[in-house]
């Protein structure tokens, strides 16, 4: 897949601007402030229905206006696609695919990205948050239905911690139950494609870390929950629904007191981690901040290679200001590992950090203008 | 911004769901200029539907008179309720023509966000009107949706003891959606295609 054209209009600090991409590597270069990064956000956006720096859609819209347009034209293959939105402060977002309405989930199937960030060395270091939502944005592309099933997860958590409030240290509730009957089913749901991810994700990030890293090096993934045994997750034959069910099923009657007495749902899978290792060792406490590195580039470039690998094909990669972070040998060796990707999009202040091999077009910014 | 009466007028029909600074304003600006424009008859009406319509005492549904249309239509099926979470779902499926029993407006469906509880809803009164045993079946027509889907649970588990039939209404829908949205093929098919809950 790749992007054909970019128009914004009031998006950030574009006024109004318009760049036509072609396959292959294109630098964005600009110093720090003028808007390059903001260009490719408006990709990233109408990928995932959500910014990879800030939540919601007011940051998104330039200061002193009501709405924010963008428009994405891609191809793949043959097949041509244009997504619009408009973002409105204080109004749902409206959104195009085609020529057809569409909701804001549905842009999760059109554009698939992968988007490597300095922000990404907490999905090492950082807190489980940050590697579930790693999972999750992977997960949303891969399975159809996953995020409509942890929509409305993350919607049954918020409603049974309302009522967990309302009812505090009265169990004799008459609702209550059925909250929790939602949480099993649609948690144990949400468990069992994260499960399935992970398994896949494993030989992808083994290679990808040797790729970075190199072949004497081993790195492991597993998924990890408070409701089951260390292992029990990590086994070759993954737990059926019914026995993830039970568990989480289990977990909460454990946590039932504790829950009422706090007024918040204690077990499922807004609580789980991701366990990362490198040579056995977990990454989080026991790796050098080059390994760290490694590890979180290699989970981007492990993401890309499964989508690559997928019925939805290349996914358009985004470097964004990855380079600056990384040392020589491994910004050599991770554009040794992008170079056959149909589009790489990379944001830089400086060119000499891009290895040679990904320096193709240049496309000059300088506040909120594409030269 | 505009001078005093017109960004006053703006600024109430913004206020209104669906219509946004650009529609209120476009609105507004239509009332004004129009030559001719009609605004007593609007004015007029928007007053009195304040004033005359209420809610059925038996079903919920709107009305201008203690009871509604279809709670007083002798041609109703009086054997059957539909419990629905707003009055505009009954709209919505009275547009089907497939349904030709009574009513029972909820005036929501159970929210704890939003403090919306089974006591906040208008269960109480529909127990009241099962309590009359001509009544045979109860179809629960609740939205598509977590909220709607755990309250049609919570109704079939309370309706359980009693000697009626409780059906839901389900395949078909998009899931996640709003009753009202449903197109009248799809609603209508649903209605055909109800399970029974209570078996
Ligand atoms: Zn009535």
């Amino acid at each position: 897949m790749r992007i054909s054209k970019i128009d914004l209009t009031n998006f950030r600090n574009y006024e109004n601007a318009s760049l036509d991409l072609d396959p292959g590597f294109t630098v964005l270069l600009g110093k720090n402030g003028q808007g390059k990064t903001n260009l490719i956000e408006s990709v990233v956006w109408a990928s995932n229905a959500s910014s990879h720096r800030v939540s919601g859609t007011d940051p998104l819209i330039r200061v002193g206006a009501d709405e924010a347009v963008l428009r994405i034209q891609c191809r793949q293959g043959e097949r041509a696609l244009t997504i619009a939105a408009q973002l409105n402060r204080n109004k749902p977002t409206v959104v195009m695919i085609g020529s057809h309405p569409a909701k804001l989930k549905d842009l999760v199937a059109a554009i698939t990205t992968v988007v490597f960030a300095p922000e990404d060395l907490a999905l090492v270091k950082g807190d489980p948050a940050d590697r579930r939502n790693y999972l999750d944005v992977l997960a949303s592309k891969i399975f159809p239905n996953y995020l409509a099933t942890l929509t409305d997860y993350e919607r049954a958590i918020r409603q049974r911690n309302s009522l967990l409030k309302t009812i505090r240290g009265n169990s004799e509730n008459q609702t209550l139950d059925i909250w929790t009957e939602k949480i099993i089913s649609l948690g144990a749901k949400t468990i069992e494609y994260r499960l399935q991810l992970v398994k896949q994700l494993l030989p992808y990030l083994e290679q990808s870390y040797q790729n970075i890293a190199g072949d004497n090096h081993h790195a492991g993934i597993s998924y990890v929950s408070d409701i089951a045994d260390a292992g029990e997750f990590s086994r070759d034959d993954l737990p059926t629904l019914q026995e993830i069910s039970d568990l989480l099923s289990r977990a909460l009657t454990n946590k039932a007191a504790q829950e009422i007495e706090r007024g918040v749902t204690l077990a499922g899978p807004h609580r789980d981690d991701v366990f990362l290792s490198i040579n056995s060792l977990p990454a989080k406490t026991h790796s050098s901040h080059g390994e760290s590195w490694s590890m979180a580039i290699s989970l981007r470039l492990a993401a890309a290679k499964l989508l690559k690998d997928g019925p939805l094909g290349d996914p358009v990669l985004i470097l964004d200001d990855v380079f600056a972070e990384l040392d020589v040998s491994r910004r050599e060796r991770l554009a040794e590992a992008i170079k056959d990707f149909e589009q790489v999009l990379i944001t830089t202040a400086d060119p000499e950090d891009v290895p040679n091999v990904l320096r193709g077009t240049i496309v000059e910014i300088e506040t909120g203008r594409i030269k | 911004m505009y001078a005093g009466i017109v960004q006053e007028l703006i600024d109430e029909l913004g206020r209104l769901p669906g219509i946004g600074p650009k529609s209120a304003q476009r609105i507004a600006f239509h009332i004004v200029q129009t030559e001719g424009f009609e605004v007593s008859n609007l004015a007029r009406v928007l007053r009195e539907v304040k004033e005359r319509v209420k809610f059925c005492r038996n079903c919920g549904n709107i009305s201008e008179e203690d009871l509604c249309s279809i709670c007083v239509d002798p041609k109703r099926d009086t054997s059957k309720i539909c419990v629905v979470e707003e009055a505009k779902d009954v709209a919505a499926i009275e547009r089907t023509r497939q349904y030709r029993g009574l009513y029972h407006v909820l005036g929501g469906a159970i929210s704890p966000i939003d403090g919306i509880g089974p006591d906040q809803l208008r269960i109480k009164q529909l127990l009241e009107r099962l309590s009359d045993t001509s009544i045979e079946e109860v179809i629960i027509a609740t939205d598509p949706n977590l909220e709607g889907e755990a309250t049609a649970v919570f109704l079939s588990r309370t309706l359980s003891a009693l000697p009626i039939r409780v059906s839901r209404i389900a395949s078909g829908l998009p899931v996640g959606g709003d009753l009202e949205y449903a197109d009248e093929v799809t609603l209508g098919r649903a209605f055909e295609g109800r399970r029974t809950v209570n078996d």
